[in-house]
């Protein structure tokens, strides 16, 4: 077997984390030895995957994963690239140094858009020469694929999805009455990592305007905090003093603890409506989009480019205000036809995006980068 | 038509977690010490705002930080050797306890302010 080192967060609040843990689970048996080369922030338990924690977020020392490298015997290193994590510079003197003996390289990008720090601003176009050397670099959206492919003309770009896990449905009127909200509706939900970019305040703000002409009209904001992130939990605060304000303790629910899937799924399962009105954001797809659409609800996002790849999968919402989301939530929940017709157009992306296939997939490319 | 009754986040999560056939992770199952709601709210307030706390370093701040809503018993069962820190760290929030439920009435009041006079979200009036 190939040994293969994933350089990646791993067993924390982290959607990155989520991803590379269903990925490698997902890859068909005896081809590839794994080794999680994560950094040092570690919530849950490893699972079965061998680990080495060996870097820091944000830091520049890239040391441990050379040395982890080197000692293991890794003939492949994956990286999964994004913002904060191993940034540019330490990704690219890693790279550097795998190529120097001999590994074999491949990044997949969750953003590729360029971002400020102060008054320094720094793009993938930093790091081309390196980049240029690495066997593929993986895009998860059209946007990045052309990103990469202009930042590095020669360079083997391979453009994949999110995975997907399909969940059985359970009938709505059931998942109400076992959560004691049998009497609500319309029910509103939304779901994902509570992050302020993600329009929780203003689906909350949405509520009352909504309750005007659907009266039973409730929200559950299935929305776990990240507790090393700051903003995320001034924001947990932010929503519980706006119900408060707006007094909407009997129409809001919000749920801030970081649920097993099956249990935030049954949430989900509870709603006639999900709703993801994210505002600008430079990550490239979203894995709660993905998770929302597992669901058989119909999920409505904002027009952010992080949600093209959906496709007619979900309804877009060009106006995220309170009223504009309002709007559109009550023209949604009148039209039971527009609903199906997201629901079934969401089950044929699921299909074409489920774990076992995307295992196998990147089984297949790890092998590519060996021919 | 009245107010709907006051829809209980936890009791929701409670409910889900019993039709999904997932065990309660909660203290009271391994005998350690109970983390509520409210301690866990001031946990947080403590950990990011609390001038006696001063972002204390290391181990320490990183178990605050997860123990604010994580159940207890994960740490305790996968890193004793830092169970002692927690504890610690707990009984010196005790002493603090009250000014940070102040501080949280503060913060509601001066919210609920902002929308008696005006200066809310017109969206929503």
């Amino acid at each position: 077997m190939r040994r293969v080192g994933v350089v990646t967060s791993w067993g924390s609040r982290c959607g990155i984390a989520e991803y590379s843990r269903s990925l490698l689970a997902a890859v068909p048996d005896g081809r590839f030895e794994f080794l999680v080369l994560a950094d040092d922030d570690v919530e849950f338990a490893d699972g079965p995957t061998r680990v080495v924690r060996c870097w820091k977020r944000g830091d520049s020392d890239v040391r441990g994963i050379i040395e982890a490298a080197g000692r293991e015997g890794l003939e492949a290193v994956v990286f999964e690239f994004n913002w904060g994590y191993l940034n540019p510079g330490p990704m690219a003197a890693a790279l550097d140094a795998l190529h120097a003996a001999g590994v074999r390289t491949i990044v997949q990008f969750h953003a590729t858009a360029g971002r400020s720090v102060g008054d320094r601003h720094e793009t993938l176009g930093d790091i081309a020469r390196e980049l240029s050397a690495v066997d593929v670099l993986v895009a998860h959206s059209d946007a990045d694929e052309a990103e990469l492919l202009r930042v590095v003309p020669t360079a083997r770009v391979v453009r994949t999805v999110l995975g997907q896990r399909p969940f059985p449905d359970e009938p709505i009127a059931e998942v109400r009455q076992a959560l004691g909200i049998s009497d609500r509706a319309p029910v509103v939900a939304t779901f994902g990592f509570l992050i302020p970019h993600k329009g929780v305040v203003e689906l909350i703000r949405s509520v009352p305007i909504l309750a005007r002409t659907n009266p039973g009209v409730c929200f559950l904001a299935v929305c776990a905090v990240i507790p090393t992130m700051r903003a995320s939990v001034e924001l947990r605060y932010e929503c519980a003093v706006e119900v408060r304000r707006l007094g909407l303790e009997g129409r809001v629910a919000l749920v801030h603890e970081f649920l097993p899937e099956n249990v935030a799924m049954m949430l989900l399962h509870a709603a006639d409506l999900i709703v993801l009105p994210y505002g600008g954001t430079r990550e490239s797809a979203s894995a709660a989009a993905r998770f929302a659409l597992s669901s058989s609800r119909p999920v409505a996002t904002s027009d952010a480019p992080i949600f093209d790849a959906l496709g007619d999968a979900v309804y877009r919402i060009s106006d995220i205000t309170p009223d504009g989301l309002a709007r559109s939530i009550d023209q949604l929940i009148a039209d039971e036809e527009q609903r199906s017709r997201l629901v079934a157009a969401a089950r044929d992306l699921t299909a074409m995006s489920e774990w076992p296939k995307l295992g196998r997939d990147f089984a297949n490319l790890l092998d590519s980068v060996f021919e | 038509m009245s107010d709907p009754a006051p829809l209980d986040a936890a009791d929701l999560v409670r409910r889900a977690k019993s039709r999904a056939g997932v065990e309660p992770s909660d203290e009271a199952a391994s005998g350690a010490p109970s983390l509520g709601v409210g301690a866990e709210k001031l946990l947080v307030e403590a950990a990011y705002y609390h001038p006696a706390w001063k972002l204390p370093s290391g181990a320490r701040l990183k178990v605050l930080r997860k123990a604010a809503v994580m159940p207890l018993s994960v740490y305790t069962d996968r890193q004793n050797q830092l169970n002692s820190d927690l504890i610690a760290a707990f009984s010196s929030l005790l002493i603090d306890c009250q000014a940070l439920e102040a501080r949280v009435a503060r913060l509601e009041a001066d919210a609920a302010g902002r929308s008696a006079t005006g200066e809310a979200d017109t969206d929503c009036s």
